[in-house]
Parts: C-alpha cells; sequence; structure tokens
C-alpha cells in the first residue's frame, strides 16, 4: 500500500498544480471567441506559427483547451478513485464506473485533440506529419480503462461468488 | 434458483438452533444463514459432509431440486 499512498499523493499534487489552469482556461475561451487578439498572441499549433485567428483557428484553440479540461478532470476522478483503493473499497461501483467513464474521457479527448490538428494541417500548413504523439496514446490509455472496468467487473462477480460459497 | 436448501426443516424436525449447528459444523452463524436463505451461489463438499454428519441425514434431505416455472 506504500505505492498506492505514493501514487496518490502525486495525482493530488498535480490535481492541485492543474486547478489554476482550469481557471484560466475557462477565461481564455470567451477570450479567444469573442476578442480579436491576432495582434497578441505567438501561438504556434503543431510546429506551424499562426499568423491570423480567423474562425476555424479559434475553434481548433478551443477544443484544444476543452480537451486540456477534460484531461483535467481525468486527472480528478483518478484521485477519487486512488481515494476509494485506500479505503479498501477496491471492487465498489463507483470505481468500476468511474473507471470506464475516465476510458472514455480519454478516448473522446485523443480524437478532439487529433483530428482538428490534423485537418488545420492539411488546410493551413499544407504538410501533413503523421507522428506517434501524445494523441494515440491517450487512445490507447483510454481503451485500457475501459477493459480495466470490464476485468474489475469480472473480478467483483468472482469475489462475491467466493464470499458466497458456503 | 432452482435449488432449495431445506436446513430450516431439518433443523425444526431435529429441534435444533441453528446457533448450536453453526458451532458443530464449524461455520458462522452469518454464514448459515446465507445457506438457510438460499443466498449461497456454492456449498463446499466438506460442508455438506459436516451438516450431514451432525443432523444425521443425506445430502438429498438437505438439497432439492426445483425447476423455475
Amino acid at each position: 500500500m506504500k505505492k498506492l499512498n505514493i501514487l496518490k499523493t502525486i495525482v493530488d499534487f498535480s490535481w492541485i498544480f492543474l486547478t489554476p489552469f482550469i481557471l484560466i482556461t475557462l477565461l481564455a475561451i470567451p477570450y479567444i471567441l469573442f476578442v480579436d487578439n491576432s495582434n497578441y498572441l505567438d501561438i504556434h499549433i503543431s510546429g506551424f506559427r499562426i499568423k491570423t485567428i480567423d474562425f476555424p483557428t479559434k475553434m481548433l484553440l478551443v477544443t484544444k483547451m476543452v480537451s486540456y479540461l477534460i484531461l483535467i478532470y481525468c486527472v480528478y476522478i483518478f484521485g477519487r478513485i486512488l481515494e476509494y483503493f485506500q479505503r479498501n473499497k477496491v471492487f465498489d461501483e463507483f470505481v468500476l464506473k468511474n473507471f470506464n467513464k475516465m476510458g472514455v474521457f480519454l478516448v473522446v479527448c485523443s480524437f478532439i485533440m487529433g483530428i482538428p490538428s490534423i485537418l488545420y494541417e492539411v488546410f493551413y500548413a499544407e504538410n501533413v506529419t503523421i507522428t506517434f504523439g501524445f494523441t494515440p496514446f491517450l487512445l490507447c490509455m483510454g481503451m485500457f480503462f475501459m477493459v480495466l472496468s470490464e476485468i474489475f467487473k469480472i473480478s467483483r462477480n468472482m469475489k462475491e461468488e467466493n464470499d458466497l460459497t458456503i | 434458483m432452482p435449488i432449495i436448501v431445506n436446513l430450516d426443516i431439518m433443523l425444526a424436525t431435529r429441534k435444533m438452533r441453528s446457533k448450536d449447528l453453526a458451532e458443530k459444523i464449524g461455520i458462522t452463524t452469518a454464514n448459515l444463514s446465507i445457506l438457510k436463505s438460499g443466498k449461497a451461489k456454492a456449498i463446499r463438499f466438506s460442508t455438506l459432509e459436516a451438516i450431514c454428519e451432525a443432523l444425521d441425514c443425506q445430502p438429498s434431505d438437505i438439497l432439492e431440486f426445483s425447476p423455475e416455472v
């Protein structure tokens, strides 16, 4: 359980450090959408410097920010799950549901992070670079958590059966 | 479940309390209660053997199959 405590501490610290970012992102989204900020910001997407901030660029920036918010929420869910592990409630319904929820969010996140970036590269940067970056990793992580949820469901049934064998 | 546990009847006919049977066969009263209420998913041969020995009966006296309608 020492490892669990270390992991919980790391996740809690990450959550604390990410909390201000939530506020910044929530303030930045309306700023990007409604304020003409093409002269003030020096933004790079996929290594390509944005010169003009038009509607598709704004949408890309907003989707990126939303995906980061989802990632932060996943960190929060993971922290809560670890809290249940610390209380020895490993097979609780909360754990099962939230592992699946985390998986779904990570998969969604990988798509809303990856697809707009590729589209932007195709239409604006005019060169597409295929790299094994962060998004396939997120997709794999998401699928892993969904599988983990299923495995936990099977394990819970086996535990119940074992407990009810007299 | 189509398997019915007739432990209640066997205990009543032998005028034995659940607590005494649990003590005799070496399981907790909570587990015996699970068995009596039909919530148990499985029963070990060793437990069945101990119950049969304590109640002086056959496994068929305790367990009964009744197909679900």
